[in-house]
């Protein structure tokens, strides 16, 4: 996590080299990511900040959080690393300033750290004793976000793999919308 | 001209439409601990206190809901139509839960705080996964307890062994010895854990203090769990009983009668 974090200090002072040079096209500038960002909820943690990354013809993004679940909504504070990665095949520009994604859907794998959570079965158990991980959680959304000037904001409705299986086997009783839950953000765009 | 502000308003215009839209909007993790309500047992057990005692009565038991929450919805509407003379409460043998999950402990109050009778119940293998442990002591309460109705006193407790590591802390039996101790008074004594002696999942290596310490009361009656998903019953010679609840998939429970000293056990469909 410290190292993380180091890394995260090293690509926001090379923002601020890149800002006295801007004609460099150095490789810090190369593997700096496009955006910041700042997430309520959606499973990957209560706030997550992360790094944004958007491929040359805007229709394909990628992000890396590191989210916290603070010790009032846990026994302790969960700590956690999410991917996530989505498609925006409807991208418009407004005047200038506005660009709005209509839509973005993706695909979210959330790890959280913790040694009372297993991503391989601990070996007291027998094969096959549970099916899945705690450790590992799996999710899908959709949602929209807008840009003007440099700020972004965005939101997602998804689920997770393990409230689908729940909805799948209970659809009498689990209204469809019980399924979904949101999250919201915030950007910041570097480049 | 002022094309750019109608994006920003249709944006915010659609959020609350979403947040409305949605129930239990915000979830943090599936690990969170956010349970829609709490001290669900000690409710329960403050429930059947305000009931008149009576020697002849009857219980049901159910088990191992976990993704199961139809079947849930349509026992609660089954037992709905059962007679408030004729069943006393009912009894919840673990696995509330798949994951441990907070939200499944949610789903599964939406489907109980619909039933009319007071329900108590163990901590079962699968609610100790992730923080579950932590969200059921908050969401049900103690894992080790006991409660009374007339003559007869329960002895609720946890005996998830493996979930530990069989490290000797599951179950507690030190606890237990007392407890049974201070009920010698007590007409009957019914157990409730989520998994039984005979179970592997169960430490093997106290499985005989374990039946000394029950079969030592003269009063024991009845020992009643879930897990293995099917129905088992067991007398030993001096008739006490060990009986397994079937899961509620199979749209199955156990009812209890209790006729004095006499316990009589009956599976039953719906």
């Amino acid at each position: 996590m410290q190292r993380f974090l180091f890394f995260l200090g090293l690509t926001t002072l090379s923002v601020q080299v890149d800002a006295q040079q801007p004609k460099t096209q150095n490789i810090w500038h190369k593997i700096m990511p496009n955006n910041a960002k700042l997430q309520y909820a959606g499973n990957i943690g209560m706030f997550s900040v992360g790094a944004g990354y958007v491929s040359p013809n805007q229709k394909w993004k990628g992000d890396v959080f590191y989210g916290l679940v603070p010790g009032t909504y846990a026994e302790k504070p969960i700590h956690s690393f999410t991917l996530k990665g989505k498609y925006s095949p409807i991208n418009r520009t407004y005047n200038h300033d506005i660009q709005v994604n209509w839509l973005n859907a993706g695909l979210w794998t959330n790890y959280s750290f913790g040694s009372k959570y297993f991503l391989k079965l601990p070996d007291y158990y027998d094969k096959g004793y549970y099916y899945f991980p705690t450790q590992l959680n799996i999710g899908a959304f959709v949602g929209s976000e807008i840009r003007y000037q440099k700020w972004g904001l965005y939101y997602e409705v998804g689920t997770t793999e393990k409230h689908v299986i729940n909805y799948v086997k209970n659809m009498s009783s689990i209204n469809f919308h019980q399924m979904w839950n949101i999250g919201i953000g915030l950007v910041y765009h570097l480049k | 001209m002022h094309n750019k502000y109608i994006f920003i308003k249709w944006f915010i215009l659609f959020l609350p439409l979403f947040l409305g839209s949605c129930k239990r909007n915000f979830q943090y993790s599936v690990l969170e601990v956010r349970p829609y309500e709490n001290d669900l047992n000690n409710k329960a057990i403050a429930a059947i206190k305000e009931l008149t005692p009576k020697d002849t009565f009857s219980f049901l038991v159910i088990s191992d809901t976990q993704i199961a929450y139809d079947e849930l919805q349509d026992f609660v509407e089954h037992a709905n139509g059962l007679s408030e003379d004729s069943i006393a409460f009912v009894l919840h043998g673990g696995d509330y839960t798949d994951y441990g999950a907070n939200f499944e402990y949610n789903f599964y109050y939406d489907e109980i705080k619909k039933l009319k009778f007071p329900i108590v119940g163990t901590i079962g293998n699968h609610d100790m996964l992730g923080n579950g442990r932590y969200i059921y002591r908050k969401f049900l309460g103690s894992e080790e307890f006991t409660f009374e109705y007339g003559n007869t006193a329960f002895v609720v407790f946890n005996s998830n062994s493996r979930e530990v590591a069989f490290d000797g802390s599951i179950p507690n039996l030190p606890w237990l010895e007392q407890t049974v101790n201070s009920l010698k008074q007590k007409k009957n004594i019914v157990y409730l854990s989520h998994i039984s002696p005979q179970n592997s999942d169960y430490d093997q290596r106290m499985a005989e203090r374990h039946k000394n310490i029950v079969l030592e009361q003269s009063n024991s009656r009845l020992s009643l769990h879930g897990h293995t998903h099917s129905y088992e019953y067991y007398e030993t010679e001096g008739g006490f009983k060990y009986v397994v609840v079937p899961t509620i998939l199979k749209r199955s429970y156990v009812k209890v009668d209790v006729a004095d000293t006499t316990l009589t056990v009956h599976e039953l469909f719906y």
